[in-house]
């Protein structure tokens, strides 16, 4: 019996019986995910602050003699007078290969119900983004398998590709659409065995969504088998602002840390617009002064902080990248409103939707002239580079030449050949959502319709031909497309075996 | 803190808490005389310059009170010679207000403004739960 009291009694003494010293302050107000707080005059800005009942808080706003701070999670436990002490911690979340799978909030607490996640490591949200000496140039390819966005604005490993365009354009239906062909892309790349073979993860960051949009999304990329490599942050529209506002931070933090590892990940921002939504209704709280639309004068900064850390690193820091494709979502077609000029400016270019050629059922509804990548054709597989390069030129002439054709019935041949070429190239680049085509494909088809085997189709065949030949080439040229996606460039060797298979698909191929 | 955004009655305050303090610390007799001035000469926005003048000797009191809470008795020389300590170390004059307080089980709590260093029981227990 008295060893079980020793036992008892050096366990009491060998407890940490040092004072503890905490700097704390007491609520004087919350509201809308807001509180005010007297004291806590040790707390720095960004600081991660502990609320009664574990809720966390992040300090906003540094008066002379009181703290603002946004509250993450349920507030309604919290009351004036409630004790709050500062924690010395940046915020931070949950990131590793642990996280591929799953569901997380904006604090990276697991919401699929499939169990706690079991993280070795946590990086904080707010980073300071790659200088300038740990970045390279950007010059490895994200096929997204669009035909039209590949082929005409490149999107390559570490850039900053904006989305844009009104509501229901085809927006997520683009950043969805890029997961699943990664997803197909590591499936390939890790059973090839290739030991250079690089997977891209993806983060997918729901802000200010419907429930039952984001419940679609996760079900269309698990019927697609694209959940095992991809992460969902998600702050719906029912979640308090500050959740929205951090949320896309959390996501980056998480994609920051396959980048650190060497890896390359790609991180959707889905969408940006109701992020500084919800940061307009925070800081209008904190009684901030409000400029432009009652944004407040930050929130540049808001969004250019958060996109900087979209980067590709050289091989001294690890090789590893972070691609982001933030969405924006404009109201009535208007690009020059205040949020979407300054993310189009923060971007290495824009992929921009218009609700007329959705409409038209052009579909994904990309408006070529004011679409573009900045990166340009270095982020392109050379075989690409070789087949697309004047396809956009084309498509541009087109859009201009098709507005002034309206005006007049008699046009030179020389205009009806590029008015002809300019609707067949449409008619080609229009795909269904959930259908990517691999890079061999695309170069397979571009390159037929570059060599004219489309212009004896009609218009309306132009689909069904495309489809005919992506099967064609699927099956008696399939070494043809292994030879492409291996050398990843059209040699004249290639060339020449691809001319064959799409002459004999042309023999095949019957207009009824 | 109450804001004022008139210059004028920010300057005001500022000397009205000036002439309150005694060796860095709020006096009740210099306050009396404080107030007791300010309401012979009744300024524009008198409640508005009361209250701000509240709110800022309420901080200061705060600041400069060195509250001591204990779990069991402590004799008045170490709690005196354990201010003058905290005087040391934290550069100002303090108030000392000491009580004891049974729900402490053991050990002690002291705070000055928003510092706090708990060196009890209870605190320890609770670190614990954490």
């Amino acid at each position: 019996m008295s060893s079980i009291i020793e036992t008892i009694e050096n366990e009491i003494r060998n407890l940490e019986t040092a004072v503890r010293k905490e700097n704390i302050g007491h609520i004087i107000s919350i509201a809308d995910g807001v509180a005010r707080i007297e004291g806590l005059s040790d707390v720095m800005y960004n600081e991660m602050i502990e609320f009664p009942g574990g809720i966390i808080g992040q300090a906003l706003n540094l008066n002379e003699g009181e703290v603002g701070s946004v509250v993450f999670g349920d507030i309604s436990g919290l009351k004036e007078g409630d004790e709050v002490k500062t924690t010395g911690r940046l915020f931070s979340v949950p990131v590793g290969m642990c996280l591929l799978g799953r569901v997380v909030d904006a604090l990276g607490n697991p919401i699929d119900g499939k169990g706690p996640i079991e993280a070795k490591e946590f990086f904080p949200v707010e980073k300071i983004a790659p200088g300038i000496i740990p970045r390279r140039s950007v010059n490895q390819p994200v096929q997204t398998g669009i035909m039209s966005i590949d082929s005409m604005i490149p999107i390559g490993r570490g850039q900053r590709e904006l989305i844009i365009g009104d509501r229901a354009t085809g927006k997520t239906t683009i950043a969805i659409d890029t997961i699943i062909n990664q997803a197909r892309i590591n499936d390939e790349g890790i059973a090839s065995g290739d030991p250079e073979f690089r997977p891209l993860y993806s983060i997918y960051v729901a802000v200010g969504q419907k429930n039952a949009n984001v419940a679609r999304t996760i079900r269309t990329l698990e019927q697609a088998d694209a959940m095992k490599y991809t992460i969902i942050v998600s702050a719906p529209a029912a979640d308090n602002p500050a959740n929205q506002y951090i949320a896309p931070f959390s996501g980056a933090a998480m994609g920051e840390w396959f980048m650190s590892k060497g890896k390359d990940a790609l991180i959707v921002y889905d969408d940006l617009s109701k992020q500084a939504v919800a940061y307009r209704q925070i800081s209008l709280i904190l009684k901030r002064p409000a400029g432009r639309e009652a944004f407040p004068g930050d929130v540049f900064y808001l969004h250019s902080r958060l996109l900087e850390r979209a980067a590709r690193l050289n091989e001294e820091n690890g090789g590893g990248s972070l691609t982001a494709l933030p969405i924006i979502e404009t109201q009535a077609g208007d690009i020059s409103a205040y949020i979407p000029t300054n993310v189009i400016s923060i971007t290495d270019g824009q992929i921009f939707l218009e609700t007329d050629l959705f409409n038209q059922g052009i579909r994904p509804a990309i408006a070529v002239g004011l679409s573009v990548s900045r990166v340009g054709s270095s982020a392109q597989t050379k075989a690409l580079k070789k087949v697309a390069g004047q396809i956009k030129l084309q498509l541009a002439q087109f859009r201009e030449l098709a507005a002034f054709a309206q005006f007049g019935s008699d046009l030179d041949p020389k205009t009806k050949a590029q008015l002809d070429r300019g609707s067949r190239i449409v008619e080609l680049f229009k795909q269904p959502a959930l259908k990517p085509f691999s890079m061999e494909v695309e170069v397979g088809i571009v390159w037929a319709m570059q060599n004219n085997f489309f212009d004896d189709i009609p218009l309306d065949q132009i689909t069904r031909a495309k489809l005919s030949l992506q099967d064609h080439l699927q099956g008696r040229g399939s070494s043809v497309l292994e030879s492409i996606k291996k050398k990843k460039e059209l040699t004249d060797d290639i060339a020449a075996a691809l001319r064959k298979t799409v002459e004999e698909w042309k023999q095949t191929w019957s207009n009824d | 803190m109450l804001k004022l955004k008139d210059r004028r009655q920010r300057m005001l305050v500022k000397r009205m808490v000036e002439l309150s303090l005694k060796d860095g610390i709020p006096d009740s007799e210099r306050v009396s005389a404080v107030l007791s001035a300010v309401r012979n000469q009744t300024p524009r926005s008198h409640r508005t310059i009361l209250r701000a003048y509240l709110a800022a000797i309420r901080s200061l009191t705060r600041e400069s009170t060195l509250e001591v809470v204990h779990a069991g008795a402590l004799d008045s020389q170490g709690i005196d010679s354990f201010r003058k300590g905290m005087e040391t170390r934290m550069n100002r004059n303090l108030m000392l207000d000491s009580r004891e307080d049974p729900s402490l089980i053991a050990g002690s709590r002291v705070t000055i403004g928003d510092h706090v260093w708990d060196a009890s029981l209870r605190g320890l227990i609770a670190r614990l739960i954490d």
